[in-house]
């Protein structure tokens, strides 16, 4: 072949790689943002939440389903099958729901991201429940000491929530509030595989927005302060028995908490899971049901009853 | 040795009437006669044995002043063909055969010497009253024809020598021989029932056409010894008492593996070849670590080292992981240092902590056992330990410097170790960034724990500080190569169109893989564990198929039956360790025999749930009795070893019709049951155990004479003859009628007239009943048969 020939023909195929490349490029997702601090009307369809959420309650046969549903688990709060029908009847029926998991691909020449997002809402009817609802909750999400499963109260799927010196990377579990920028390395419950528990982790650098009756609270991942070792996370069976995580060190996380006087409690996370994907009917589902189970926690300290 | 009615009732009755007929069909003498005369008894000749004309001239010679003319109807009056068809018998099988030393009359002269009618007598009014409607409904069921063709080896003296004495047969109290009886009614009625038992007995009889199962049933219970008896008793007694019901778990386990939905397999495998992230999604997660590979393989190894030096130890871990994940470079490889890191460096943190662990006084035991594990005893090394915590970084600040260095301890290990190569590489690092943690912080959240676990913890934390491999590689190019290869692909294809079941017996359960299996399972961390997401994972893949993924959360759920079968207390075999061990035995026929004896039995003991309410309810007789279970395991191992084929002898006739002998039996039996009351019914069965053959109760004489009648088609002609020419009341006639003339002394005389026959065979016959007679055996043979026909 002669050379002007075997320069058209790459060029042929320089083209042709453009143009699938550019294709790809095209068709990739956008890394996600932050929502505006607000109700999720995409969840809702358009609709108020009270009007949303009001709907499914007044529903009869499916309250009493869900009233069901929830007596189950309390009774067998250690039966993940009991539980997981609590949580499914829940995001039916109940007064929190979830949207479907989201997955974005984006490709660039170094890494392929795979951004997992999670978005989830209660509503807390505030003729009922009114401000002092708002008011438990925001206390207990401005305490770091809450979050931890192994402390009394703690929320089930948070593992480790500690605070660290961003200067020296040292853990400082005895900064309990959201005071400042904030700095914390969270360790959250993943699946549980031939008996190993995976657990995402990330250092989180926390941003606290308070006006009279909203709060919110954003946190992004962070790079981790130099001199800082991750702690070992351990989990607690129902038994006792303690066993160590296998961690899932993720860099790129972002998140927000939502609260408002007018009943709206909202949960938001998005993070790259890279290789591992997490893009499964499986892994949507867990992650699914952590964010729901997160937030009937929350509205429990809020309500002062379970959803 | 002690008599046993009901072995000789059969024998008895039809043998003592045919000779009772054969003696009756002589006329008597004619007194009105000269003595010079010869008595009409004397011209009755038998030329060609004794067919119809020779009966009717007999009995006309003896009865020539009309005192027999009530016997007329049973030798007179009856058809050419009838006389014939009981001519032949009594011809071939009594007549021919009188003058041999085992013929009927010698039979007989025992009997009468025995006095064994006299006991029958006495029985049949006394202890076995109570049997006799019992007995009168088997015997005049037409079934027993063919009942008696298929089971007269199991009076044979060899046979009944092999059984237990009846002194050591348990006997039941009044209250469970009720609750058997009542159960007995409910099963024997009941069709499901019928169905389950006969398809667990026609697993004996596989295309193959023999009880070979039966046969292998028995040697591999020859081979058990004494305590895996009594393990084998307490596993199928706790079962039994278990109020889940595992073994009715078996059948539908089995149905649901052997009717698996098609086209599973390949939708998974289409599924994962498909989509690239759920394939790199799932090789993450099912395939996330290499630590616990690491860790089983040095547990092993660790049976043959010597803790107490540092190259030893050093030695064995780096076997150990290099096992796993490849050989370490030698020094003169270009990537030395970068290839080794995650070999030596968990090696020197494990060796420096297994040199801890000798240390602590505390763990004295498990270095005692792995002392005697090196000399190849059996020790246990899953014990407790006291794990001790360690804190190793590899680089250190140097004194006074802010740059690092390689950890004084660490250099001298290496020094020890002649890892000078490695230790000379490893300097540059200490201050290179982008290598990651070199800090080996290994601690113990439970300080006590068995000795594999704290192996498998710290190789656990060793690997999060640096990872030994990254097993999701290898796992992504198991499922690429598993879902890209049609060779692959056609594998699954083939396994999907397989019965799950048959592949499970023949490739699964043994014990090599088994316990992989279990594990994989059933344990903490096994797929079925409601603690875990492994099961959800699985089930993932088939939510667009919710067929496939209703079957497969079924089949989970049913699998679970399985590791309750396979528990039991420490150091003791699991019912299901059994059954793995006797399934390794077997051929594929008789593994199919087991399949399908395993499902109907299970089958029957769900059904009978809720139908039978006394001991056969869930077996719950086993529960309650192991000892007997461990019993009659130990006759069965102990027989099986050295008579395994005179045991099964006896079920050859089976072989020939095994449903129709199903059939026969339990027919039979349903009929007996159902027509018997319900007291009568409690007190057969509660003497139905000591009324099974006994030891020596028949002579090999008379059992080859027996045989030989039925082999021979004897008893068929005979009982044909019987069934289809008399009924209750002729009988009741007949006997009434002999019992009369042998009250009035006329009988006497009759069968001493029958001493002037000059044929010496039935001559010879006719002794034999005179001497019934004279002996006073006759009448009681004559009490015993009008009770039992009345």
């Amino acid at each position: 072949m002669s050379t002007s020939r075997r320069l058209a023909a790459l060029k042929v195929r320089s083209a042709v790689a453009v143009f699938f490349f550019s294709t790809a490029v095209g068709l990739a997702d956008e890394r996600p943002v932050l929502p505006k601090p607000g109700p999720d009307l995409t969840l809702t369809g358009g609709k108020s939440p009270a009007e949303f959420f009001g709907a499914r309650l007044a529903n009869a046969a499916c309250a009493d389903r869900l009233k069901k549903a929830r007596e189950a688990w309390v009774a067998k709060a250690d039966s993940a099958s009991v539980r997981e029908a609590y949580l499914d009847t829940l995001e039916a029926c109940g007064p929190c729901a979830t949207r479907e998991i989201e997955s974005r691909k984006i490709i660039s020449v170094t890494k392929t991201e795979v951004w997992n997002i999670s978005d989830g809402s209660c509503y807390l009817d505030p003729k009922k429940y009114g401000k002092p609802a708002f008011d438990r909750m925001v206390k207990f999400l401005s305490h770091t000491d809450n979050y931890p499963a192994y402390k009394a109260g703690g929320l089930r799927n948070i593992l480790e929530f500690v605070p660290l010196d961003p200067q020296t990377g040292a853990l400082k579990p005895e900064w309990l509030t959201f005071d400042k920028p904030f700095y914390v390395f969270i360790s959250v419950l993943g699946p549980t595989i031939f008996g190993e528990t995976m657990s995402p982790q990330y250092v989180i650098l926390n941003e606290l927005k308070e006006a009279e009756g909203k709060w919110s609270l954003s946190f992004t991942g962070v790079t981790a302060p130099k001199g800082f070792r991750p702690p070992d996370v351990y989990l607690q069976a129902p038994s006792g028995k303690k066993s160590l995580v296998r961690p899932l060190r993720l860099p790129s996380v972002l998140g927000q908490w939502h609260l408002d006087a007018e009943g709206n409690l909202r949960y938001y996370t998005a993070a790259d899971f890279g290789s591992l994907g997490f893009v499964s009917g499986f892994t949507s589902k867990l992650a699914r049901h952590i964010i729901l189970e997160t937030l009937a926690h929350l509205y429990e300290a809020g309500a002062g009853e379970k959803p | 040795m002690r008599y046993s009615p009901t072995r000789h009732v059969c024998f008895l009755f039809y043998f003592s009437a045919l000779a009772l007929l054969s003696s009756c069909s002589k006329p008597p003498a004619a007194p009105e006669l000269s003595r010079r005369d010869a008595h009409p008894v004397e011209k009755v000749l038998f030329p060609q044995g004794v067919g119809p004309q020779e009966i009717r001239r007999l009995f006309g010679a003896l009865n020539r002043d009309g005192r027999l003319d009530r016997l007329k109807p049973f030798f007179f009056d009856p058809s050419d063909a009838t006389l014939s068809r009981v001519g032949r018998v009594v011809t071939r099988f009594l007549y021919d055969r009188a003058l041999e030393t085992e013929g009927f009359p010698a039979v007989l002269d025992r009997h009468i010497g025995a006095k064994n009618f006299s006991e029958l007598a006495e029985w049949s009014q006394g202890t076995g009253a109570f049997l006799l409607p019992v007995l009168n409904l088997g015997l005049t069921d037409r079934r027993l024809r063919d009942l008696v063709v298929q089971d007269y080896g199991f009076i044979s003296p060899k046979w009944t020598a092999l059984l237990p004495s009846s002194e050591a047969r348990p006997v039941l109290t009044d209250d469970e021989a009720k609750s058997w009886a009542q159960d007995a009614k409910t099963f024997f009625a009941d069709a499901p029932l019928k169905a389950s038992s006969r398809a667990a007995f026609m697993a004996f009889y596989p295309e193959t056409g023999g009880p070979t199962l039966a046969s292998q049933l028995l040697s591999f219970m020859a081979t058990l010894t004494a305590k895996q008896k009594t393990d084998l008793s307490q596993s199928v007694a706790r079962l039994s008492g278990n109020a889940n019901r595992p073994l009715s778990g078996i059948a539908p386990l089995f149905e649901s593996l052997r009717q698996h939905p098609s086209g599973i397999l390949p939708f998974a495998i289409q599924k994962l070849e498909q989509e690239a992230d759920l394939r790199s999604e799932f090789a993450a997660l099912l395939f996330n670590h290499v630590y616990d590979s690491i860790g089983s393989t040095l547990f092993r190894n660790l049976k043959s080292t010597e803790l107490n030096s540092r190259e030893s130890r050093f030695i064995v871990v780096r076997r150990s992981i290099e096992e796993i994940v490849g050989r370490s470079k030698p020094a003169d490889a270009p990537d030395y240092l970068l290839a080794n890191l995650p070999i030596y460096l968990p090696t020197i943190v494990t060796s420096l902590w297994l040199e801890k662990l000798a240390d602590s006084p505390e763990n004295k035991t498990i270095l005692d056992r792995l002392k005697a594990a090196k000399t190849g005893a059996d020790v246990d090394l899953d014990i407790p330990i006291v794990a001790p915590a360690i804190s190793l970084p590899i680089f250190t600040k140097k004194p006074n410097e802010a740059t690092n260095e390689v950890n004084p301890v660490f250099v001298k290990e290496l020094e020890a170790l002649q890892l000078t190569e490695f230790h000379e590489a490893l300097k540059p690092l200490a201050n290179t960034p982008g290598l990651g943690n070199f800090h080996y912080d290994i601690a113990f959240p439970e300080p006590r724990l068995s000795f594999p676990e704290a192996l498998n913890q710290l190789l656990r934390q060793c690997e999060q500080v640096r990872s030994f491999g990254d097993p999701a590689l290898l796992a992504r190019v198991f499922l690429h190569k598993l879902t890209g290869s049609p060779e692959y692909r056609k594998k699954f294809v083939e396994l999907d169109k397989n019965d799950w079941l048959a592949w499970l017996h023949t490739r699964v359960i043994d014990h090599e893989l088994w316990p992989v299996v279990k594990d994989l399972l059933f344990s903490e961390q096994g797929i079925l564990s409601e603690n875990g997401d492994t099961k959800r994972l699985l089930l993932s893949l088939f939510e667009e198929k919710p067929e496939y993924h209703a079957y497969l959360e079924k089949l989970f759920g049913q699998l679970k039956s399985l590791e309750v079968l396979d528990s039991a207390p420490a150091k003791q075999g699991s019912f299901l360790s059994f059954y793995i061990a006797l399934n390794e035995t077997l051929s594929q026929a008789d593994k199919r025999g087991l399949v399908t004896l395993a499902e109907s039995l299970s089958r029957l003991i769900e059904q009978s749930h809720g139908k039978l309410q006394g001991p056969l309810k869930e077996l719950t007789f086993l529960a309650k009795n192991p000892q007997r279970l461990n019993d009659a395991l130990t006759w069965i191992g102990e027989t099986a070893r050295a008579n395994r084929t005179e045991l099964l002898r006896p079920f050859a006739p089976w072989q020939a019709n095994p449903a129709h002998t199903f059939d026969t039996h339990w027919d039979l039996t349903a009929a007996i049951v159902a027509g018997t009351e319900a007291l009568p019914l409690a007190r057969s069965i509660q003497a139905g155990l000591t009324l099974v053959p006994n030891r020596a109760a028949i002579t090999p004489a008379e059992y080859a004479w027996l045989s030989r009648f039925v082999a021979d088609g004897g008893w068929e002609q005979l009982f044909d003859f019987l069934y289809e020419t008399t009924t209750r009341a002729s009988w009741i006639e007949f006997l009434d009628t002999v019992q009369e003339l042998e009250r009035s002394g006329y009988l006497a005389e009759v069968l001493e007239l029958l001493q002037r026959l000059k044929d010496e065979r039935a001559r010879t016959l006719a002794a034999s009943l005179q001497s019934l007679q004279k002996t006073g055996e006759l009448g009681q043979a004559l009490r015993f048969l009008q009770a039992l026909v009345k």
